[in-house]
């Protein structure tokens, strides 16, 4: 049996003492796009955060693996040129930092290698253009002063520019008015293929009418306790939470 | 607050002593930079903002490494004049710049920029006073420091608001960026207020990096060493944006180790 792209096994997580995740247990494979909702305060974030390996965020057992490695132990950075990618709900702001500044420094490290400014410029407008993000972005502070529409769709400019194998996207459509979810819907999309790999955050089904899911998760009291097909997420959104047991 | 004083007395410089005078005539609209290359000298440096004009003026310390400097500056802003000054000290190892100002027409404003970008075992200091002794006029007055290694750096900052001066506005900020454990910050930022139909702030801040900010970068792959050095540049570069003359910010950013990406 060959490997899944990303796997999670029974992974238990402690923020400052506290355990948050009780045994998160998933595999994704190849092509596939996954979904997790549940309740505020039931750890998704939690676990986002610690799939990209936030320092705050202790693993007590289990283990992370992207295409047979394992990213468990790693520096966020590490897991980054892995190929492992979090768009994050809340991106935040860093004054004085270039978007420009940022992205170059950023697509030299998960690549490896210089990009030429010519090549980075095409690169970049093109990505611009696709997702109605104007020009004079590039010079403005990081994030600062963007409404929450303009940093997801800043977020999604790095996933698609950065070419991850696998994305966790947190709640990416939090903060989007109809037209922005459809345009940063649609660019997620596109950028779904065989080889990739998403992991998708969400509370609503409006995202997933876009970025049809394969299976969906619920989550609930730091783990996973229910997973079906896509019907599970409309079922959800009709029902709310109160079948799921443990939810 | 004595054991700030670095200098005294003049007599204990050597170099030679620099008298300049900056001025926007009625009316004008100028801009003037000066750099402070000169170790061992006392500056004296004259501003002078006449009625509805309107000044900028950059000073750069950027004196050798080990060289003391003793700038001392004054102002004088008219009615309906503006004067931007931002002061930056930079090189050598021990530096005092003292400034003290005052409005002497109504309208008049002075928003006042200052960089200490403090490493190795540089002490500076900064002292400024803002005097409204008239009505209607406005200060904003913001000293940023980056303290790095062994460097000892302080604030003084005086807003002092006399009794006849009405509907004053007078803010204050001094912002301090921890970047060494040994590094040593003081802030004295101080209002002394005689009336009461003012509006004044003034304020205090130190900290670290931003943890969260870290994170944030690492997670697109750049090194902690690699992003550290992004948000403090991106720090540095916040304290000098208020230069309005792109080709003296460019240079200054330059000289301060700050690298844009350019766009275009």
């Amino acid at each position: 049996m060959s490997h899944a792209l990303f796997e999670i096994q029974d992974l238990h997580v402690a923020v400052e003492g506290k355990k948050v995740l009780n045994g998160v247990s998933l595999r994704v494979n190849r092509g596939e796009v996954h979904a997790i909702m549940g309740r505020n305060g039931t750890g998704k974030t939690t676990l986002a955060y610690t799939l990209m390996g936030h320092p705050r965020y202790e693993v007590l057992s289990g283990k992370i693996i992207l295409d047979g490695e394992e990213l468990t132990a790693l520096r966020p950075e590490e897991r980054a040129k892995k190929r492992l990618f979090l768009a994050f709900q809340y991106p935040v702001a860093i004054p004085g930092v270039s978007v420009a500044s940022f992205l170059r420094a950023s697509l030299k490290s998960v690549r490896g290698a210089e990009v030429q400014p010519a090549q980075f410029r095409a690169l970049i407008r093109e990505e611009l253009k696709g997702l109605g993000i104007p020009e004079s972005f590039m010079t403005r502070s990081l994030n600062e002063g963007f409404s929450g529409g303009e940093k997801k769709r800043l977020e999604t400019l790095q996933l698609r520019l950065f070419k991850p194998k696998m994305a966790v996207l947190d709640e990416t459509d939090s903060g989007l008015d109809i037209d922005a979810l459809r345009i940063v819907s649609e660019n997620l999309q596109d950028y779904r293929n065989s080889d990739r790999g998403m992991l998708v955050i969400t509370h609503y089904q409006r995202m997933l009418n876009y970025i049809k899911p394969d299976v969906v998760h619920v989550f609930g009291s730091g783990r996973i306790l229910e997973s079906g097909g896509p019907e599970l997420a409309i079922k959800l959104e009709e029902q709310g939470y109160e079948w799921v047991q443990g939810a | 607050m004595k054991e700030f004083i670095l200098f005294k007395n003049s007599a204990d410089f050597s170099g030679t002593p620099k008298s300049v005078h900056f001025r926007a005539l009625a009316g004008e609209s100028r801009f003037h930079f000066q750099e402070v290359r000169e170790a061992g000298a006392v500056y004296e440096i004259e501003i002078h903002a006449a009625p509805e004009s309107s000044l900028e003026v950059v000073v750069f310390q950027n004196i050798p490494e080990g060289s003391r400097v003793w700038i001392r500056i004054r102002v004088a802003v008219e009615a309906e004049a503006k004067l931007n000054l931002i002061m930056i000290q930079n090189g050598g190892e021990n530096s005092q710049v003292e400034i003290d100002s005052t409005m002497l027409g109504k309208g008049a404003r002075i928003e006042l920029r200052g960089l200490q970008n403090a490493k190795k075992n540089q002490k500076f200091s900064i002292r400024a006073e803002v005097l409204h002794g008239i009505p209607n006029t406005s200060s904003d007055l913001q000293i940023w420091c980056a303290a790095r290694d062994d460097s000892r750096s302080v604030f003084s900052g005086s807003v002092r608001i006399g009794k006849g001066a009405h509907h004053t506005e007078a803010f204050q900020k001094n912002r301090n960026l921890m970047l060494s454990r040994r590094a040593i910050v003081d802030s004295f930022p101080k209002l002394f207020i005689e009336n009461d139909n003012v509006k004044c702030s003034h304020g205090s801040s130190t900290s670290t990096l931003e943890p969260d900010q870290l994170y944030y970068l690492q997670s697109r792959g750049i090194s902690a060493d690699s992003a550290e050095g992004m948000m403090i540049q991106g720090f540095l570069r916040e304290a000098v944006s208020g230069i309005s003359d792109q080709a003296c910010r460019e240079e200054i950013q330059s000289k301060l180790g700050i690298l844009d990406e350019e766009w275009a």
